[in-house]
């Protein structure tokens, strides 16, 4: 082995794309497998130092309770639905109860009209209609004798 | 007939809870400003969650939430350049007190020393990264992203990842004096 692995390989394997002969050759190579770790090593540090600088700042978890302040007002929860349905059932039986009662109170106004139209065409006969026929034969008979 | 399979976004608490952090640390490393970076992590999330109906399963949350977050810090980025660095001085005065904690870990001051000047010299190198190098850097390192992923992220094809990716390598190799053996 006379040569070092040079940086294009170095990169592409410290990037995380390798390859069997990179591979290889870091298993023999100590001097390619301290660079590979020194550089793995300042990554690794950094990583941490971008963590430990993240978690140190107040805003590095969400502010109590601005999701739901987010959330747009029209979302509401199935009980406050359910609770808006039934109101507006009510909402619209209301006219339709109401248009029902009405059309029932005139066909009854309509029923008592014909019924005491009849009863008052009885009352206001000189007898019963069966007997009718009679009294006009009787009627007959009396302004017969007058003459 | 609707469909109405149980999707990973029903319970849109438990996904902000789970990826809040990485969205915000993301948008805090790539803008470096606390404030902006929370703008962005709740920008993010309210996008998600009115777009969430969209999201058909074929990628996971995270990288369905760190492509709504990419775009966002761009944005973020590119509108509020002029104040950039003003906040990126005040960000690195926070960071230094940070690189401290990461090399004091139980070493020798000579080692933590040097790992304090390798820590800065890496933080300067992805500092001076171009935008979509810078982007794809970080998806890599510090939130351990496949290339794969990265691709769906970004919205680059893989072979664009990887040439951003080493050319961001080789940036920080030669910052840290690594580049030769």
């Amino acid at each position: 082995m006379n040569e070092h692995l040079d940086s294009q390989t170095l990169e592409r394997h410290i990037a995380g794309e390798r390859t069997p002969e990179a591979e290889n050759h870091l298993r023999e190579c100590a001097a390619c497998r301290a660079a590979v770790s020194r550089m793995e090593a300042a990554l690794a540090q950094f990583a941490l130092s971008t963590r430990r600088w993240s978690e140190s700042q107040a805003l590095s978890r969400p502010p109590a309770g601005w999701l739901a302040s987010a959330r747009p007002r029209w979302r509401m929860a199935p009980a406050r639905w359910a609770a808006v349905a039934a109101t507006a059932a009510v909402l619209l039986a209301v006219p339709l109860y109401y248009n029902y009662s009405q059309r029932q109170a005139a066909a009854q106004a309509r029923a008592d009209a014909v019924l005491l139209e009849e009863v008052s065409t009885d009352i206001s006969r000189p007898a019963p209609e069966p007997l009718e026929p009679l009294i006009e034969l009787v009627s007959q008979s009396n302004t017969g004798e007058n003459r | 007939m609707a469909d109405i399979r149980p999707s990973p976004l029903d319970d849109f608490d438990a996904v902000v809870a789970a990826h809040w952090a990485g969205v915000f640390r993301f948008a805090l490393v790539s803008l470096r400003d606390a404030d902006l970076a929370a703008t962005v992590a709740q920008d993010c999330f309210v996008r998600a969650y009115r777009g969430r109906q969209r999201f058909r399963g074929d990628a996971s949350v995270r990288t369905w939430l760190m492509q709504i977050a990419v775009n966002l810090v761009r944005d973020a980025a590119r509108s509020r350049r002029l104040q950039f660095w003003k906040r990126a001085q005040d960000a690195s005065r926070d960071f230094e007190a940070l690189a401290a904690t990461v090399a004091d870990g139980g070493a020798s001051p000579e080692a933590a020393t040097a790992v304090r000047e390798q820590l800065r010299a890496v933080w300067q190198a992805v500092r001076g990264l171009p935008e979509r190098q810078r982007t794809v850097f970080l998806l890599r390192f510090t939130e351990q992203m496949e290339l794969m992923e990265i691709a769906a992220v970004t919205g680059m094809a893989e072979g664009t990842v990887k040439v951003h990716l080493f050319r961001a390598l080789r940036a920080v190799r030669q910052a840290l004096g690594h580049e030769s053996l």
